[in-house]
């Protein structure tokens, strides 16, 4: 039995859905009912619409949900197209993609400043609006009535045949879902996850939290614009009343029934919330029931979805055939594991740096210089400036006086992915870890804007694609291999125990060979044995030529692996100099065990402003 | 004498983070306990264990003679334990009054029955009585330990436990919050002080334990002590004080 | 000034939503989406009760809120307490709403269900108005009033604010933050059913009234504040007046239903101007 899965998993798994669109393709030379061919056609329309929801949604993580309104807008930008005489009907199916694509970025914005809550309403208020702004433009839309001077369509000037619109829905769809999948199952993809997961984190590989929600909002609308296009050619008549709540709670009992995060959770989820409205009118007067039903359910038990049971029983199998984990990758000929290729490390400088929150002088004037090749400490009691210190490099917070630069060029005003993009990187104290990608796809995280390739070509996974992809993977053999976790590679990483996930940010940090690694508090949490791991590993990474910046309360950590430590004590330098120096100045040990004068930072210094640390 | 609070072998953390591996101290009424250590060690991380904030993932926990390893937090206030956080966590919109007041929910009785509670918090803190009704994000950082302390107070507790309560404060505030610590102390309350500063806990301490990287490194009566700055030493972590001994 | 009544009651409606909103954004910082249709299924308890069953006013009330307050406690047992992260609250509460008007749909249709409460139009102030009008506005003005003087003068009014400042300070003195958090659940329930039935007679009880009611009352949320009573019901009343200026001045011009778009335009501004509203202090923390 076993050995039967085994031979299955061989094939690629795009096969089998591809099969299933062949399927598709093939069914009306079947001579089925018309109720069967027309129930798909419409499986496949609303399809187009669940898959923008689980782009933005599911995988981005944003609120997004207005996609009926874009659905509309498709429909109604071909339906006004073809009445005003083109009836080319790719022309109408770019053009409704355009017009989804301008509502989703417009709705989009809020979600750019603000919370999830003020997106969700705002693009749910959009669906309330669609039946009046069509009203408002009623003489060229038909107001409520609908619009009903819908011309056939066309294609290159081709009349289409009766029949026609079935295989132009059908291959639409499929070649929406390949490029949805190609986007999906590639560096972009976990790139979603990663802003999914946090911001913060986001920020700290390079991502531009900016861009990504808007490519995240932007390519939600598209295939709703799709669907609204196909809609409006396939019953020659748009009505706004297809565009109301009820449909958009049912996209979203879709969405979350096949599974947010999956690609083809989509289809399934269309297929059954397109078979209950197909159903007699009494099931028409349950279907508020069901779709908000699904919801509760899908939110609170079923989280992923029957994609996500489907995903969870398919690893059971393959552990049991023993095809999963992979085992780990063999390592390039004559490459030593325990050794890291040089990397060119910066020098990272603060200069009589100050910050200030309202009364309180966090910072004053305090200046250091983190040496690439050297490993520097920065160590101090609570109050003293270090969070702040940490906050300031990573681009969180402006300085007000002072400069700090990275291998001479200066960070001043720039924003968090900026500074990453310059080489800076770090970990941080809670590992930041997104559900539901493997170990090896959040190193490749890392250097998912010190190596590009563009969606374009992950759709056509072009030779550009291939190659980078290649550079991924093999970086992330090489530094999984030096923090030991090569093993691992295919493994979800969110299970892995806390010390393995720590190695696992030391490794997604060094994936884009960062100029500056600042490592905040690492060996928080760990055991003796683990914290001898850290050690190890980051004597390797400083000997490779990187600054290495340890934030740490761990005492004895610092003394036997820093080149250099700081003591930083009430916003300035109280000492700084050798571990044997430190260690016997008795002012640093006075200031550790007396007395903090006030006016110091805010005194809940552990949880300040970066959300994800953890209150002490 | 028993103690009123008994910790063994305690381990904790927050999630998987093992930030306590295997801590031990005890209390008694009308006594102070220190725990002293450098920031890190896990001194806030077993007050919170204590008070039911962190879970207890090894060791056990005994109040009065009983395991409360399992019990829930906010009951816990009710038999007795009051935590006085670390930062001064007053409700800062609500005014000192209300605050205080808040302090005495656990004892079930209506708002205004509290006043004899609330003049005794206010002769122990003459500076509260003044600044009744403004809002205590108004106060400094000093009247708001006070005031932290007050409301911790007003629950009538049998065990108190501050957490770096000289934190922020300037040596002479921090010296008289100290002697309404020993004040305190003297009326039979268990107390359990948590500080860096060692001077000032060592000056009102019976008894004094150093925590490390989650580990207890000595443990000793005040009286037991005397060299200061080996107390320091090894507050520091730089002496295993325990070998040598 | 007829216009200016029936801006206040509608906008009075508006205002209860946020009121409902703010009651739970404060115990627990969630957001129920469902509280709109909490409230309208007290409008539907109220016409079983009056037009249905035939039942002395009082009995209606005391109905309608203990119908809805028992709704509500389970939506906080399923919707809620499960679900720890705000994205997927969202989506739970939505579900509950939805099959709350799945299920109002079931039983009474989805005519709008008239609720009588034959009093004579008055002339107040050279405009005219009906009691229940007067009533609306009165009642979410007293009970903005009353959670004030709840949570400045009953402990466990104090308790519930302090429990949103810090919910582990709050715990450390003694509150039992979950047990607070569902008794003001289900006091936002019982609210909601008072409220629905009051709003009854004004609105009808509609199944789709719920979506429209909640999007609104956000708006009347963010204008106000997330928190603020006072800022919900000002923010209440000015989308309630906009609404109706807007659909008497320019929809009879333009012939087109604008009113909706004008709230959206509102609630537009208020998100890119002043993302708190006017009197919160939280912005509603970026994801």
């Amino acid at each position: 039995m076993l050995a039967l899965w085994a031979a299955v998993r061989k094939v690629p798994t795009w096969v089998f859905p591809a099969v299933v669109g062949l399927v598709v393709l093939v069914l009306p030379s079947l001579q089925p009912a018309y109720e069967v061919t027309r129930q798909i056609q419409l499986t496949l329309i609303l399809a187009l619409v669940v898959s923008g929801l689980n782009i933005s949604l599911g995988y981005s993580g944003q609120l997004a949900i207005g996609q009926v309104a874009m659905y509309a807008a498709g429909a109604y930008t071909a339906g006004l197209l073809s009445s005003a005489g083109h009836t080319d009907l790719l022309l109408q199916i770019a053009a409704a993609g355009l017009a989804a694509l301008v509502v989703g970025i417009v709705t989009g914005i809020p979600g750019l400043r603000l919370g999830s809550w003020s997106l969700a309403m705002t693009s749910f208020f959009l669906v309330l609006l669609v039946p009046d702004i069509v009203e408002l433009f009623a003489e060229e839309t038909g107001g409520h009535l609908g619009l009903a001077t819908i011309m056939p369509p066309t294609i290159f000037g081709q009349a289409l045949p009766d029949d026609a619109m079935y295989y132009v829905i059908a291959v639409v769809t499929i070649i929406w879902f390949a490029v949805f999948r190609n986007v999906v199952a590639s560096r972009h993809g976990i790139a979603f996850q990663v802003l999914k997961q946090s911001p913060v984190l986001a920020s700290s590989v390079g991502m531009s939290v900016f861009r990504t929600k808007l490519t995240g909002y932007a390519i939600g609308a598209v295939p709703a614009g799709f669907a609204g296009a196909l809609l409006a050619n396939l019953d020659l008549f748009v009505t706004p009343e297809a565009f109301s709540f009820h449909m958009a709670t049912g996209t979203l009992a879709a969405s979350i029934l096949g599974g947010s995060v999956s690609v083809y959770g989509a289809i399934f989820g269309a297929s059954v919330v397109e078979f209950g409205n197909n159903q007699s009118s009494s099931f028409a007067e349950y279907a508020l029931v069901f779709f908000g039903a699904f919801l509760l359910i899908g939110g609170v038990l079923l989280r992923g979805g029957v994609a996500g049971l489907l995903r969870t029983g398919i690893r059971r199998l393959d552990r049991a055939a023993g095809i999963w984990p992979r085992p780990a990758p063999a390592l390039a000929a004559g490459g030593d594991p325990a050794t890291l290729p040089p990397i060119e490390g910066g020098a990272l400088e603060v200069k009589d740096v100050a910050k200030a929150f309202g009364g309180n002088q966090a910072l004053r004037g305090v200046s250091l210089r983190a040496e690439p090749g050297k490993v520097t400490a920065l160590i101090g009691p609570n109050g003293s400036g270090k969070t702040t210190l940490l906050n300031l490099i990573c681009g969180f917070y402006r300085r007000d006086t002072g400069t700090i630069t990275v291998a001479g060029s200066s960070i001043d005003g720039a924003s968090p992915h900026r500074i990453a993009r310059l080489g800076v990187a770090r970990t941080f104290q809670t590992p930041l870890i997104p559900p539901g990608v493997s170990v090896a796809e959040v190193v490749i995280s890392g250097r998912y804007t010190s190596d590009r390739a563009g969606f374009l070509s992950a759709v056509l996974r072009s030779p550009k694609f291939r190659r980078v992809r290649r550079r991924d993977l093999a970086r992330a053999e090489e530094v999984l291999s030096l923090v030991g976790l090569a093993h691992l590679f295919d493994i979800e990483a969110a299970t892995l125990p806390l010390g393995q996930r720590r190695m696992l940010e030391v490794a997604r940090a060094l994936a884009r060979e960062p100029k500056v690694l600042l490592l905040d508090e690492a060996a928080s949490g760990l055991d003796e044995a683990e914290v001898e791991t850290l050690a190890t590993v980051i004597r390797r990474i400083r000997d490779a030529g990187c600054a290495v910046i340890l934030v740490e309360h761990n005492f004895g950590l610092v003394l036997s692996l820093a080149d250099h430590i700081v003591v930083l004590a009430r916003g300035g330098v109280l000492a700084e100099g050798s571990p044997a120096e430190i260690e016997s100045d008795v002012r640093v040990r006075d200031e550790y065990l007396g007395i903090v004068e006030p006016g110091d930072e805010p005194t809940d210094e552990g949880s300040a402003t970066v959300p994800e640390r953890t209150a002490r | 004498m028993t103690p009123l609070l008994d910790v063994r072998g305690l381990a904790t953390g927050y999630g998987d983070i093992r930030v306590v591996w295997d801590v031990s101290f005890q209390v008694w009424p009308g006594k102070v306990t220190a725990l002293l250590g450098r920031n890190g060690s896990g001194k806030t991380t077993s007050l919170r264990a204590v008070a039911g904030l962190n879970p207890v993932q090894g060791g056990q926990i005994e109040y009065d003679g009983r395991r409360i390893d399992r019990v829930a937090a906010h009951k816990r206030v009710k038999a007795g334990i009051s935590y006085v956080q670390e930062g001064k966590r007053v409700f800062r919109q609500q005014s000192v009054e209300d605050n205080l007041r808040l302090g005495g929910y656990t004892l079930g009785v209506r708002r205004s029955a509290l006043d004899a509670d609330i003049d005794r918090v206010y002769e122990l803190f003459p500076i509260l009585e003044e600044k009744r009704r403004h809002p205590a994000g108004s106060l400094s950082g000093g009247q708001q330990q006070m005031l932290a302390i007050g409301q911790a107070i007003m629950a009538r507790p049998r065990l108190l436990m501050l957490d770096e309560p000289s934190g922020g404060l300037a040596p002479s505030i921090v010296a008289e919050v100290m002697s309404r610590v020993s004040m305190l102390k003297e009326s039979g309350l268990a107390i359990l002080l948590v500080e860096q500063a060692v001077e000032a806990a060592v000056d009102v301490a019976d008894h004094v334990t150093v925590l490390d990287i989650g580990k207890v490194t000595l443990s000793s009566a005040v009286g037991e002590i005397s060299d200061l700055e080996r107390l320091k030493d090894v507050c520091m972590g730089r002496v295993a004080a325990i070998e040598e001994s | 000034m007829t216009l200016i009544y029936a801006g206040l009651s509608i906008g009075a409606v508006y205002a209860l939503v946020a009121i409902g909103y703010n009651i739970v954004f404060i115990a627990s910082h969630s957001f129920n989406f469902a509280q709109a249709q909490l409230m309208m299924i007290g409008a539907f308890v109220a016409y079983a009760g009056y037009v249905t069953f035939k039942l002395p006013l009082v009995a209606v009330l005391a109905l309608a809120m203990v119908v809805v307050a028992a709704i509500a406690a389970l939506e906080e047992r399923i919707a809620i307490r499960p679900v720890s992260d705000h994205q997927t609250q969202l989506i739970t509460t939505l579900g509950f709403g939805t099959v709350l008007t799945g299920v109002a749909q079931l039983i009474w249709g989805t005519q709008p269900k008239e609720v009588r409460v034959g009093v004579e139009p008055l002339s107040v102030l050279g405009g005219r108005t009906v009691p229940i009008e007067i009533a609306l506005v009165v009642l979410a003005i007293a009970l903005v009033v009353a959670i004030n003087i709840y949570t400045r003068r009953r402990m466990g009014g104090l308790a519930l604010v302090a429990m949103s400042q810090d919910e582990e300070a709050a715990t450390l003195r003694g509150v039992d933050v979950r047990k607070l958090a569902f008794a003001a659940f289900a006091v936002t329930g019982l609210l909601a059913g008072l409220m629905g039935a009051v709003m009854a007679p004004r609105t009808f009880a509609i199944t789709t009234l719920g979506t429209a009611l909640a999007l609104k009352g956000f708006v009347a949320l963010a204008i106000g504040g997330f928190g603020s009573m006072w800022g919900g019901l000002i923010g209440g009343f000015t989308i309630g007046l906009v609404e109706q200026l807007v659909g008497r001045y320019l929809e009879t011009r333009l012939d087109a239903h604008l009113s909706n778009l004008s709230i959206f335009v509102v609630l537009l501004l208020v998100l890119m101007i002043k993302p708190t509203g006017l009197f919160g202090r939280v912005q509603e923390r970026t994801v």
